[in-house]
């Protein structure tokens, strides 16, 4: 890899066990024990990844406002959609109909009209997205989130959490697991919400300060990424199960793996790597400078 | 046999059947400026007449720009030498001809013989560009005063050279520093012919062109072609183009380009400047290859002279995020003021004694920054909290019937270097109030106890600043905004004497329910949001956006109309416009900027900032003016 490819985002994939790599010049790279291989190459620096929860297709966008579902086997392009702006989360809710959450906060649908996909920006002010088995969208706007019900378009109220202007911190994070099962608040406190009732589930402390989280499917475990290559992570009895320096840059991204055993991370500087939450330790990293994988 | 020249009357050469000639030969001279093709002929011009070794004689063209030769003999054109000059004001046009060279236009027709000559005029003229942005807050009407040049500034020349031939030149007018006055100069350039200069500067939202010849006074240059002293110019087509024609040989032509660009005002700026003045940074070039340029008001709550800012400090670079050690900001700061940062000051004193404060819930600030500076393209407030410099002890945020331990009785006062306190006299909160140590909102607890008596103050008749949902401001005495939670009135009722509370027997320990709300009041925090809000829309063009940028959990209360209880409107949705760095005014910036740890003051060098956030998890919120 070239010196100074810098990684933009990353996902987990659980299997191999890898990390799953998106680089500046367009490359999607999976990062296993002393190899990799590049899934595919995008027109655009990479915007984000996200593997399908068979494990079977990462789901690339680039900043140019490119999707691609790729094999993870082979690399064969699967599906192929764009928008005009960079999309940050996108996921297929049944097979000719796709949903993603742009930069600007817009939803958008993009669904087969004949042969072509049309796309269409349902909502605005939208800030993150899960589909739930279920097939319930759960998107999310800060510290609210909402219902988006494929079948019937219908969108619910946004349900309210805390009231923002209310909280003592100004810095906190909030999102949806990767399932659409739980939305939670990491602010003052972290408060745990079941997404489709609202009903509180969990109130427990926020004693780290954190810039990025990324909660479990069970919604036991929040992996946080905080200053100076902190990453850290509590379990359901607010024990902090994780504590652990990466590097020396602010950790932009975390993402956990949906079981909770592996988290991939991203710095400031465009590190990233994979770690075994359970045995506190790095097992993959992709560092800007040399790129070469290591196993640490 | 000879030639001898004759003036008579013709039509031009494309209109010969228009005209008796005798059935001569001739040769048709015309006088026309180079490369000019749709220009006039140029009429009653003098031209110097060598024919073989005869003498010089000296003819003028016709009213239409020609002159004639004509052979007087019936035989063919004789082998001789013409020569013909004109030289004028510096243009010349010269012509050797040898008659046997000449072939007949028999297109002309019968038996005339017209041989058609043209002489073009030909010289070469000096262009001076310099491209300037047009500064807003200079008023002297001095032209020059108006203008400050910028870096990277370039301009396009484009000619033809000789005619058909496309030639171009990227000029850059200013390849480094804005401190050295270099005008960008090219030299023999063709007289008469359009040299079109195109300046496209990125963010530019309009220009004014003008145009001097040699040192003479700039004219302003409009769509209708105008010409001094032989140089003719237009502008304002829409694209940022002059074209100048010049006639004259050896002349210097000037050319002074003024672009408007983008103002935007900073309410509420951070104690050194860190974001005002690396969004001007930002925002110097004229390059293409820059972020456009844009004109940063920026104003403060608490007034730090620039005097007095730091000089050893880290500070981040605005277009990466990288840490800067040892920056000297008084010097950066007082930089940028010289380009393109503009402090606003207003004659209203902060809580230090220093005039310049720009308190955004005041309207009266807001109307004299319109009066003093006009309209602007976008206002902006980062990180909008009710934190530092905010001395008062108020009911904020109450809900009629709330008797949580007061977190919304608050006292939103986080110091600074806390003065030696005197007695305490009843009224006198500025004073107390320093003394308090709060790190976040207080609670109601030490608010009603503290020791054997109340901390603050204990008097039924000392009042609090509210501001209830409508807008409405008043002072609120304690037994108005609270009773007990059994309901019954805390000290006099109506507060006629100064019936003490709060005595060390009032409550138990324990007892956290003392008081509740009688009344609902909005926070501070949304108060000053709101403020800004209903005032900011005041100062801006149509289409400027009120800007904010600050925490995620802004959300709830900033995508939402502000209304008051009859559902007036007060201020009109704004729109998450998500992630700010994605956005044009962002800058990288050392901030406590959600930091409710601990006020800057504590790290006067910037030097260990543990708990500043990334500014990665700020959010823009914008609402546009229509």
């Amino acid at each position: 890899m070239d010196q100074d490819m810098t990684v933009l985002a990353v996902a987990v994939l659980e299997r191999e066990p890898a990390l799953l790599a998106g680089f500046d010049d367009g490359r999607v790279v999976a990062v296993a024990a002393g190899t990799e291989r590049v899934i595919c190459t995008m027109n655009a620096p990479v915007e984000s990844l996200a593997v399908t929860a068979d494990q079977t297709t990462v789901i690339a966008t680039d900043t140019a406002g490119a999707v691609e579902y790729r094999a993870l086997a082979d690399g064969r392009l699967e599906l192929s959609l764009s928008w005009a702006n960079k999309i940050k989360v996108a996921a297929a809710l049944d097979a000719d109909r796709h949903a993603g959450v742009d930069s600007k906060g817009n939803f958008v649908l993009w669904s087969r009209d004949g042969g072509a996909f049309v796309s269409t920006a349902l909502r605005n002010n939208i800030s993150g997205m899960a589909v739930r088995e279920d097939g319930l969208v759960v998107l999310t706007r800060a510290l609210r989130w909402l219902l988006w019900d494929p079948f019937t378009s219908a969108f619910t109220q946004p349900f309210e959490t805390v009231d923002g202007m209310r909280l003592s911190q100004q810095n906190g994070t909030a999102g949806v697991s990767r399932n659409g099962r739980f939305f939670y608040v990491y602010w003052d406190d972290f408060l745990l919400f079941d997404a489709v009732t609202g009903a509180p589930l969990r109130e427990g402390r926020s004693a780290w300060y954190v810039h990025t989280t990324s909660l479990s499917d069970d919604g036991r475990l929040l992996l946080m990424g905080g200053k100076a290559g902190w990453l850290g992570a509590v379990d359901d009895k607010d024990e902090l199960v994780l504590d652990l320096r990466v590097g020396e840059d602010d950790v932009h991204d975390v993402v956990l793996s949906p079981d909770g055993r592996l988290g991939a991370w991203r710095d400031r500087a465009g590190r990233a790597g994979l770690i075994d939450v359970a045995a506190r330790q790095v097992i993959r990293a992709v560092h800007a400078i040399s790129t070469a994988p290591t196993d640490e | 046999m000879a030639l001898v020249a004759k003036q008579i009357a013709t039509g031009p050469a494309q209109t010969p059947e228009s005209v008796e000639f005798e059935c001569a030969k001739r040769v048709l001279v015309s006088l026309r400026i180079q490369d000019a093709h749709a220009a006039a002929w140029l009429g009653g011009k003098a031209l110097k007449v060598t024919v073989g070794t005869a003498t010089e004689v000296t003819h003028s063209t016709d009213d239409n720009g020609y002159f004639t030769l004509t052979y007087d003999g019936d035989g063919d054109l004789p082998a001789d030498d013409v020569t013909i000059v004109w030289d004028e004001n510096k243009r010349s046009g010269k012509k050797k001809i040898n008659t046997a060279t000449l072939q007949d236009n028999t297109a002309l027709g019968g038996r005339l013989h017209i041989y058609c000559l043209t002489i073009p005029v030909a010289g070469t003229f000096t262009l001076e560009i310099d491209v300037k942005a047009w500064r807003p807050w200079k008023t002297t009407s001095d032209f020059t005063g108006h203008y400050i040049e910028l870096k990277g500034a370039k301009a396009k020349l484009d000619w033809q050279e000789p005619p058909g031939t496309a030639k171009t030149l990227d000029a850059a007018i200013k390849a480094s520093a804005s401190t050295a006055y270099a005008t960008f100069t090219k030299a023999d350039l063709p007289c008469g012919t359009d040299i079109t200069i195109t300046n496209v500067i990125p963010g530019s939202t309009g220009y004014g062109s003008w145009v001097a010849v040699g040192d003479g006074e700039l004219a302003r240059a409009t769509s209708v072609a105008a010409t001094t002293d032989g140089v003719t110019f237009t502008s304002n087509d829409g694209a940022s183009r002059v074209v100048v024609n010049a006639a004259n040989h050896g002349t210097r032509v000037r050319v002074f380009i003024g672009h408007e660009f983008k103002k935007v005002f900073i309410a509420g700026e951070g104690t050194y400047f860190d974001y005002a003045v690396g969004l001007a940074e930002l925002h110097q070039s004229m390059d293409p290859a820059g972020k456009g340029v844009l004109w940063v008001y920026a104003s403060q709550y608490d007034v730090t002279l620039t005097g007095n800012l730091p000089t050893r400090r880290n500070a981040l670079n605005p277009a990466n995020g990288a840490t800067n050690r040892d920056v000297n900001q008084r010097t950066r700061v007082t930089g940028a003021a010289g380009i393109n940062l503009f402090i606003v000051r207003t004659a209203t004193a902060d809580d230090a004694g220093t005039v310049g404060r720009f308190d955004v819930t005041d309207t009266n600030h807001w109307a004299a920054l319109t009066r003093d500076h006009g309209t602007f393209d976008a206002t902006i407030f980062n990180n909008p909290h009710p934190g530092y410099g905010v001395h008062l002890a108020v009911l904020f945020g109450l809900a009629t019937g709330d008797r949580k331990v007061g977190r919304y009785v608050c006292v939103h006062t986080i110091r600074y270097a806390v003065p030696a306190v005197g007695a305490i006299s009843d009224g006198n909160w500025t004073a107390r109030l320093r003394l308090i140590t709060s790190k976040r909102f207080d609670l109601q607890r030490p608010f009603v106890r503290g020791g054997a008596s109340l901390n603050y103050q204990n008097r039924p008749s000392a009042t609090f600043p509210t501001w209830n949902l409508d807008g409405g401001f008043a002072n609120k005495t304690i037994n108005e905004a609270f009773q007990y939670t059994d309901g019954s009135g805390i000290g006099n009722d109506p507060p006629t004497t100064d019936a003490y509370y709060g005595g060390a027997t009032e409550f138990k320990n324990a007892w956290n329910d003392h008081y509740e709300a009688k009344i609902t009041t909005v926070g501070l925090h949304a108060h000053v949001i709101r403020c800004y809000r209903r005032h900011a829309p005041s100062v801006l063009k149509v289409g400027g956006k009120v800007l904010l940028n600050g925490s995620a959990s802004y959300e709830g209360a900033l995508v939402a109309e502000v209304k008051k209880a009859d559902d007036t409107v007060l201020a009109e949705a704004m729109v998450n416009d998500q992630t700010w760095s994605d956005h044009l005014y962002f800058a990288h910036y050392p901030t406590n900027f959600t930091s409710t740890r601990f006020h800057p003051s504590q790290f006067p060098n910037g030097y260990e900032q543990k708990y500043e956030p990334s500014l990665r998890n700020a959010v823009q919120y914008s609402w546009t003016k229509t």
